[in-house]
């Protein structure tokens, strides 16, 4: 046993208080403190120093905070009945739910009750707007896109004046008054021809345009740039915004890989769809722009735009100058 | 699914979910915004989601957003301004049977409600359900259980819906 003195004796006293010292050195610390009488050696019950809880505090919520158990609250008779009704007993169990029902006739009531208490949704209630809810399909679709590239293009050629391409020698004589016919061709939008989104690049086909133009669209320098599907709010946010005029220098950006082809931005789309008639847009959907917490489209700010940008008529009326011959050098 | 299941799904659904939630809340337009939030869900997963789950995809987006929006509105608004939706329906002085049914609903919690709405409307299976509602089966059972009695107490007997 360690000595008690006068740098110890509280801890010494402290166990005595709360009954953990031992006879023997209860009889030490006896000892040692009549030995000492100027130490404080209140011996005092350590009891009235802890801090007890308040009783009257309870917490109210107990109920919630139980599970429901195996049913207790249900006898075996109900058990029997309604799970008779709900098609829920094993075999065993339905045998002994029938021979219920056969010797007690309220038993049978009361399952024939349990049987007809089913709610029933009102088939006259329906969600009002339906046609709402659906994704209309893109009226420019990728391939619609592609024509608009081709288009678009064009009228950049024509409009800043780049009027001679050097084709390479491909043997394929190139008329530029075709190329506008053929064009002309696929600038008709056709809302109802598309059907589905499309998404697959590889799909892209050229079969819809003729030799000529083909060749003369694959010595377009079109953007490089994967074409990016651009959600209704995203051309609503860049309709909202002074439109760009679509230039030659804007598409002429990089390479003409026919799977990479596209070259509408993602401000020419809407440039574009503004200038289709407003009942004919809809959007291509982009679910990462979705989660970027892009807010919903408004249709009516895009009709709004529909004077500010209309390369589809200035494509248009390229168009007609090369059919009426003022450009005469475009592909020839 | 494609584009193209997720507008089938439009029709064949959203009139199922539309009347689950109304039936659970009572409120046509907080109705519509939530059939609304769960398509526009669906539609940013859509190539996500098995079109032959889609069906139970859209009512466990559902019903987790009629959750929330009950939850939201018992914080902000307390039980002053809240309808209390727990209440009977009026006091026991019923028409017909529906208003009986419509009453033993309303004294459900909106758990049970859902899970039984979701067991008559829509004939989903107790595993189903508690898929769902995020429940246990026993405890969707022992609601189901619970509401067809209680429905059974507040009828009395067969004779009162022949």
């Amino acid at each position: 046993m360690t000595r008690i003195n006068k740098h110890n004796y509280e801890a010494y006293l402290l166990d005595f208080m709360e009954g953990n010292l031992s006879a023997e050195d209860a009889k030490a610390l006896e000892a040692f403190l009549n030995d000492n009488p100027q130490l404080n050696a209140d011996i005092f019950d350590p009891g009235d120093l802890k801090i007890k809880p308040d009783t009257s505090i309870s917490f109210d919520k107990k109920t919630a905070l139980k599970r429901d158990e195996e049913m207790p609250e249900f006898s075996k008779r109900e058990k029997l009945l309604i799970g008779l009704a709900e098609d829920d007993l094993n075999e065993d169990e339905k045998q002994e739910a029938q021979d219920l029902l056969s010797s007690d006739a309220e038993a049978f009531n009361d399952f024939e009750l349990y049987r007809k208490l089913k709610f029933k949704a009102g088939s006259n209630i329906s969600y009002p707007d339906k046609e709402g809810l659906k994704k209309r399909t893109p009226v420019v679709s990728i391939r619609q896109v592609q024509y608009i590239s081709i288009a678009a293009v064009l009228a950049g050629l024509l409009a800043f004046g780049l009027l001679k391409l050097n084709l390479p020698d491909t043997g394929v004589s190139v008329n530029s008054q075709h190329v506008a016919q053929n064009i002309d061709k696929h600038i008709v939008f056709d809302a109802e021809k598309t059907s589905g989104i499309e998404t697959d690049l590889s799909d892209l086909s050229m079969n819809k345009l003729d030799k000529e133009t083909q060749v003369a669209y694959n010595h377009l320098p079109v953007a490089n740039r994967q074409i990016r599907q651009t959600e209704q709010s995203e051309a609503e946010k860049f309709v909202a915004e002074p439109m760009p005029r679509l230039s030659a220098g804007k598409i002429q950006t990089g390479g003409n890989d026919r799977s990479t082809l596209m070259a509408m931005t993602e401000r020419e789309i809407p440039a574009f769809r503004s200038a289709l008639p407003v009942d004919d847009i809809t959007y291509v959907s982009n679910n990462s722009d979705k989660n970027r917490g892009i807010n919903l489209p408004n249709r009516s700010q895009i009709q709004n735009n529909l004077d500010k940008f209309k390369p589809i008529e200035q494509l248009r009326e390229a168009k007609n100058e090369l059919m009426a011959g003022n450009v005469r050098s475009l592909f020839d | 699914m494609t584009a193209k299941e997720y507008n089938k799904s439009v029709e064949a659904y959203a009139d199922n979910v539309y009347r689950f939630i109304l039936s659970n809340i009572k409120d046509e337009e907080q109705a519509r915004d939530i059939v609304q939030d769960t398509y526009e869900r669906l539609w940013m997963n859509y190539k996500k989601v098995d079109v032959n789950k889609v069906r139970s995809y859209l009512f466990t987006t559902a019903h987790n957003r009629m959750i929330d929006m009950i939850r939201k509105a018992k914080h902000t608004q307390q039980t002053d301004e809240t309808p209390d939706m727990t209440s009977p329906y009026h006091d026991d002085q019923y028409s017909d049977v529906s208003e009986v049914l419509e009453a033993a609903l309303n004294e459900l919690n909106e758990t049970q409600r859902s899970v039984l709405l979701l067991r008559d409307y829509e004939s989903y299976s107790y595993k189903e359900i508690a898929e769902i509602t995020k429940l246990s089966e026993s405890q969707v059972k022992v609601y189901i259980y619970r509401a067809r009695l209680a429905m059974k107490e507040k009828i009395g007997s067969i004779e009162a819906i022949i």
